[in-house]
């Protein structure tokens, strides 16, 4: 009798043991939303929110699979920083490429126009040597007031098109919230 | 029925009537006298049923109320034999009393089992958003770092109005080193012309 009732227990813990793990794998098949900030934004079901060491950042997510072992920190991530606006935003984002080009671990691959949902933004696509690794960044400018919101996508130089589509779930969904 | 009972008297006076004259031995007589008594007793005790019952009539025969009679006295003294002489035995009550507590385990059990499981459950829930305070980043769309003091070169394409004033961070002067004390001058040897 004894016996039994252990049995029983094991297998009602298995089973809903079980079940929780179906419905997390079920969830994972959608995109997790964060909001907050005044933003909203979808992301990657199996990505995370980060914490980011940048100065200005409102938000970070990443793929906690490509976390480096050896630095410690993900190499596919997207953060979004948020900055006053300083004069134009246009001489803004120069002057912050101006500099940032000037340093020759950067390199420039392509900037234009873009549109997000109704807004106007400004693009900037680059590579980034250090310490022999390649990365690649996609920045993406957005004035909004008085504010310049910067969507920044970064992965290896060799794994940013296999990531394209997770950063585009990121940047496609991105809202303000009034 | 009453015909049937009255049919029953006529033939036990008959039959006393018979054996005063000598007509039918003892033995046949009082077997005979026995049979209808019995039919008697048993009339006088379905009449009763009806009675009590509610009815006049009895629509069902009276072997049926006889043998209804009948079962019924039997059940009485089993019951009353049950009673008398048979007792439950200790060990009957320990076993029930035993099997109410392994009930109450079991009821116990279950439901433990129903919250350790979904403890479990929702712990396998939460697991994933337990990695959110794991995961490190530190890129930044304005990356800050020295530079060298010179002017840029970079045009812009998106504006005109290209500003190439920068800031960077000065480097420490350097402390300057202390002169050496000279060293002073040996005298000249005067020379013996």
């Amino acid at each position: 009798m004894k016996k039994c009732l252990i049995l029983i227990l094991i297998i009602i813990m298995v089973m809903v043991g079980i079940a929780g793990c179906t419905f997390q794998s079920s969830r994972e098949a959608e995109n997790k939303r964060f909001t907050g900030n005044n933003i909203t934004f979808e992301y990657p079901a199996n990505w995370v929110i980060a914490k980011s060491q940048a100065n200005d950042t409102i938000v970070a997510v990443a793929d906690p699979k490509s976390v480096n072992p050896q630095t410690g920190y993900a190499q596919t991530l997207v953060v979004i920083q948020k900055r006053e606006l300083e004069g134009d935003f246009y001489y803004m984002y120069n002057q912050n490429y101006a500099t940032l080009f000037n340093n020759s671990s950067y390199q420039r691959i392509s900037e234009g126009n873009i549109t997000i949902g109704s807004l106007k933004a400004l693009e900037n696509t680059y590579l980034i040597t250090e310490d022999g690794v390649k990365k690649k960044h996609r920045a993406i400018w957005i004035q909004r007031g008085d504010e310049v919101y910067v969507i920044l996508c970064s992965a290896l130089d060799n794994e940013f098109e296999k990531e394209k589509i997770n950063f585009d779930i990121i940047i496609n969904s991105f809202r303000f919230i009034e | 029925m009453i015909k049937k009972e009255n049919e029953l008297l006529r033939r036990l006076k008959e039959l006393e009537r018979d054996r005063q004259e000598g007509k039918i031995s003892e033995d046949k007589y009082r077997g005979l006298k026995r049979e209808y008594e019995r039919e008697l007793e048993a009339i006088k005790v379905a009449e009763k049923i009806k009675r009590m019952q509610g009815r006049s009539t009895s629509e069902k025969p009276l072997d049926h109320w006889i043998e209804k009679a009948r079962e019924e006295d039997e059940s009485r003294e089993k019951e009353e034999l049950v009673k008398k002489y048979v007792k439950e035995p200790a060990h009957m009550k320990k076993t029930e009393k035993s099997q109410k507590a392994l009930k109450i385990i079991g009821v116990v059990l279950l439901a433990l089992a129903f919250f350790i499981g979904s403890g479990f459950g929702f712990y396998l829930l939460n697991l994933g958003s337990k990695q959110t305070d794991n995961v490190l980043v530190n890129e930044s769309a304005f990356p800050t770092f020295t530079i060298n003091n010179t002017t840029s070169n970079y045009t812009p394409g998106i504006t005109s109005y290209y500003n190439t004033s920068k800031s960077y961070e000065p480097t420490t002067p350097t402390t300057p080193t202390t002169p050496t004390t000279p060293t002073t001058p040996t005298t000249p040897r005067n020379s013996s012309g």
